[in-house]
């Protein structure tokens, strides 16, 4: 929710003009400047204060309350106004501020009052107020010019015996309920742990504050016989101490943000890699809680584990400890245990519980993708690794089943032609002989066809012989530097001799080159093969060329494929592999 | 001449037998695979074993571990043409690393030119070598650009060749249809420009050639 941008602008002038209208009253009377200041900056104080909470927490309901306090601040002073119907409003409504600080500061930090017991108070301050605002309207009597008692306003009530007694009993209720309110807020701090406290302080600040402020106010009292001369500095200090309270409360919510903001810190320091008993550790520290635990929850354990993984029971009823549960779709994530004080400040628990959902959800997610790429990069290299195995023995069965069986055929016909000794005729004889022909191309096809389907060589003799089977049938001289010492074996090998012979189809077909070279070198148990020409270049590597289906085949095994061939002329495909499988 | 036969395609091993029956040969023994080879060549002693490399089981170089045994057991007293599906000069110089005596190794399609396969046979059986003209051009193709190959003429090329080939002056000769002068006098100005020993035995040409081939393998 974003607030409203020009209310604040508003409320300052609003404020600022019922300020110095206020000023405007005790000026009338003759106040002196410092009379005039210490009446009129108390005010601004809370002003200021409500409107600072207001644009850093614009959810928590304390800006209003101090808000509402500056604007009754200022009721009192129109007790001076030349008008009776204004200083009748002043003098009834006047000091109502004491509910709105007063619930400020039991609601503070989160805004709600959390307990019971401050709810009551609240209820008294309204109560006490609502009834010396009523009785002062219809019970007071006012003085004549000579002092002494007439007839209230509205009722025919002569007599200000029930005036004074409610006011005698709002003083007493007033300065007890403040009590109270101290008591209620110093109770909260007993009971907190440290990070706790550090949250209720700046309350208990402004509790004693506010409790010293109106004791001093009502011991002393506006309606006790205390000369000006000495009366006045103490209304001065009494003024200040309210100022005090908003002050308090607005520099205990900025100290809050900065714990805020550090998980905040926390969370962006920790990045993506934290694990959980990291994350809680780092978590307790941020917040002064070293009791704090993180319990990530386990799918597979179906319960929270501790940090090794272990089942745990949630730690119910524990004093002074609370539970909250992360959750994730309905799925919970985590549990934190920690600090009850911590629920103080809701903000702060939704600031961490998003903290740890974003850092454990990302961790899950992660682990998840990790086990399904490497699922996806497994089931690749099965389906090469069968693929080879599936040419491995098409390349026999044309080898050992087809290649032979024409050879056979081939030399039937041979010892055929030989039985006939001269009794066929010349045509007979051609036409065996030439079927014989045909098939020795046959089988030199099907040979072709079985060394690109799958090189024997290569099972047979290894990586470096197969290169050497390769270029040495290249129609192209090709400069051949080969030293491997670790020869790779099975998909490794095929990849990298499938690479080198696409490569080497590819300079042939397209680039011109008068200059090729292949190299084959393994060292710190990587192995890397080039194809380098000197021909057109430009290459496009996924162009439609088979070097496409040859970099799937390497990165099958982890390895790379790169092209570099710059339109200005020359052409290089690198690969490089892992000697052995992962 | 007595020859054992090892092949495990049982039509085409007697389409062998009877064409190196008809071409003069004594078939000394047949075998379907490598297990029953060594008893077979220790109990018919014949003077070349015909056999394939792939063979039962793996199909793989079967033959080639078979031909290695033989050799330690009777050394170059047993000629071993073998055949194979396919050809690499990696095999051969594998091969033809102890020496090049008494060595086949040759296409198995060669079987279709009688004449050429019975020569070969004869040669290994002499003592002699026969390698298949693919892996000799296999060698030969890398290394026409540059090298002390590239001194060599076309003709002198052709004559080098034939040799590593494990043939004869006169094979080349009739290969060549020139004289036998020539391949004579071919034969010295390439052992000169390669800067090799002359040698009279065709089959240490052979290796002398191919030991060559190889040194030079790296540029």
């Amino acid at each position: 929710m974003k607030p409203a941008p020009r209310l604040p602008w508003l409320l300052v002038a609003v404020g600022i003009t019922w300020a110095w209208l206020a000023t405007r009253q005790q000026q009338r009377a003759g106040r002196p400047l410092t009379f005039l200041v210490s009446d009129v900056v108390p005010g601004l104080v809370m002003i200021a204060a409500g409107l600072l909470i207001r644009s850093r927490r614009p959810q928590n309901r304390c800006w209003w309350l101090l808000v509402a306090a500056s604007f009754a601040w200022y009721v009192g002073d129109f007790e001076h106004s030349t008008n009776d119907d204004v200083v009748l409003g002043a003098f009834a409504f006047g000091g109502w501020y004491g509910l709105f600080l007063g619930w400020a500061v039991l609601a503070f930090p989160s805004g709600r009052l959390q307990h019971h017991r401050d709810k009551v108070l609240v209820a008294a301050l309204f109560a006490l107020l609502a009834a010396r605002s009523v009785s002062r309207v219809f019970l007071h009597v006012r003085p004549d010019f000579a002092g002494y008692g007439v007839e209230n306003r509205f009722l025919p009530i002569s007599d200000d015996r029930w005036w004074r007694m409610v006011e005698d009993v709002f003083a007493w209720g007033y300065a007890a309920t403040m009590l109270g309110l101290l008591v209620s807020v110093a109770d909260r701090w007993l009971r907190s742990s440290r990070p706790g406290r550090r949250m209720v302080s700046p309350a208990l600040s402004a509790a004693t504050a506010l409790a010293a402020a109106v004791a001093y106010e009502y011991a002393i009292g506006w309606n006790a016989d205390v000369p000006v001369a000495t009366g006045l500095p103490i209304y001065y200090v009494v003024w200040w101490a309210y100022a005090a309270v908003a002050l308090a409360l607005v520099i205990g919510l900025l100290r809050l943000r900065g714990t805020r903001s550090a998980v905040v810190d926390l969370v962006a320091e920790l990045g993506h890699d934290a694990p959980p008993a990291r994350l809680g550790d780092a978590l307790g520290r941020a917040l002064g809680d070293a009791s704090l635990t993180l319990l990530p929850w386990s799918a597979a354990a179906e319960s929270y584990v501790d940090d090794r993984a272990r089942p745990v029971q949630l730690p119910v009823d524990q004093p002074n400890r609370a539970i909250t549960r992360i959750e994730r779709r309905g799925g919970p994530v985590a549990a934190l245990v920690h600090d009850i004080a911590l629920l103080e400040d809701p903000g702060l628990v939704n600031a961490i519980v998003a903290a740890v959902r974003l850092t454990v959800d990302n961790e899950q997610l992660q682990a998840e993708i990790e086990t399904q790429l490497a699922e996806v990069a497994a089931s690749r290299s099965r389906i090469v690794a069968a693929g080879d195995a599936e040419r491995r023995r098409i390349e026999r069965d044309l080898h050992d089943g087809a290649q032979q069986r024409l050879v056979t055929i081939a030399l039937a016909l041979r010892l055929a032609e030989t039985r006939l000794d001269g009794d066929a005729s010349p045509r007979v004889r051609a036409v065996l002989s030439q079927a014989v022909q045909d098939l020795g191309d046959a089988i030199d096809e099907l040979r072709n066809l079985a060394r690109g389907i799958h090189p024997a060589i290569l099972s047979e003799s290894g990586l470096g012989a197969a290169i050497e089977s390769l270029v040495s049938r290249s129609p192209l001289p090709v400069r051949l530097d080969i030293d491997l010492a670790d020869e790779p074996s099975g998909a490794i090998a095929a990849a990298a001799y499938f690479a080198v012979s696409e490569a080497l189809t590819n300079v042939v077909k397209h680039a011109n080159a008068q200059d090729v070279t292949v190299r084959a070198v393994a060292s710190d148990g990587m192995i890397r093969v080039e194809v380098i020409d000197d021909g057109d270049g430009g290459a496009n590597a996924y162009g439609g060329s088979g070097l496409r289906g040859v970099a799937d085949r390497v990165a099958s095994v982890g390895g790379t494929l790169r092209l570099h061939s710059p339109a200005a002329g020359g052409t290089r495909v690198e690969v490089e592999l892992p000697c052995a499988l992962s | 001449m007595r020859v054992v036969i090892v092949e495990d395609h049982a039509l085409l091993r007697a389409g062998l037998v009877e064409l190196l029956t008809a071409a003069g040969f004594d078939i000394a023994g047949q075998a379907g695979d490598a297990q029953e080879l060594l008893e077979l060549v220790r109990h018919t002693i014949p003077d070349v074993v015909v056999l394939d490399i792939r063979m039962p089981p793996t199909h793989t170089l079967e033959g080639l571990q078979a031909a290695r045994a033989i050799r330690d057991e009777h050394g170059t007293a047993i000629g071993i043409v073998l055949l194979s599906q396919y050809v690499e000069a990696r095999h051969a110089v594998d091969l033809l690393v102890d020496g090049a005596a008494g060595v086949g190794y040759l296409l198995k399609d060669r079987i279709l030119d009688p004449a050429e396969l019975t020569d070969a046979i004869r040669r290994v059986g002499n003592g002699g070598s026969a390698i298949d003209p693919i892996v000799i051009e296999q060698l030969l193709k890398r290394r026409q650009t540059d090298g002390p190959l590239a001194a060599l003429t076309d003709r002198e090329r052709e004559v080098l060749f034939g040799m590593a080939e494990g043939r004869s002056n006169q094979s080349i000769a009739a290969k060549l249809h020139i004289s036998d002068k020539t391949v004579e006098a071919c034969t010295g100005r390439i052992f000169t420009k390669l800067g090799l020993e002359p040698g009279p035995d065709d089959h240490r040409r052979v290796r002398a050639v191919l030991t060559h081939l190889k040194a030079t393998d790296k540029y």
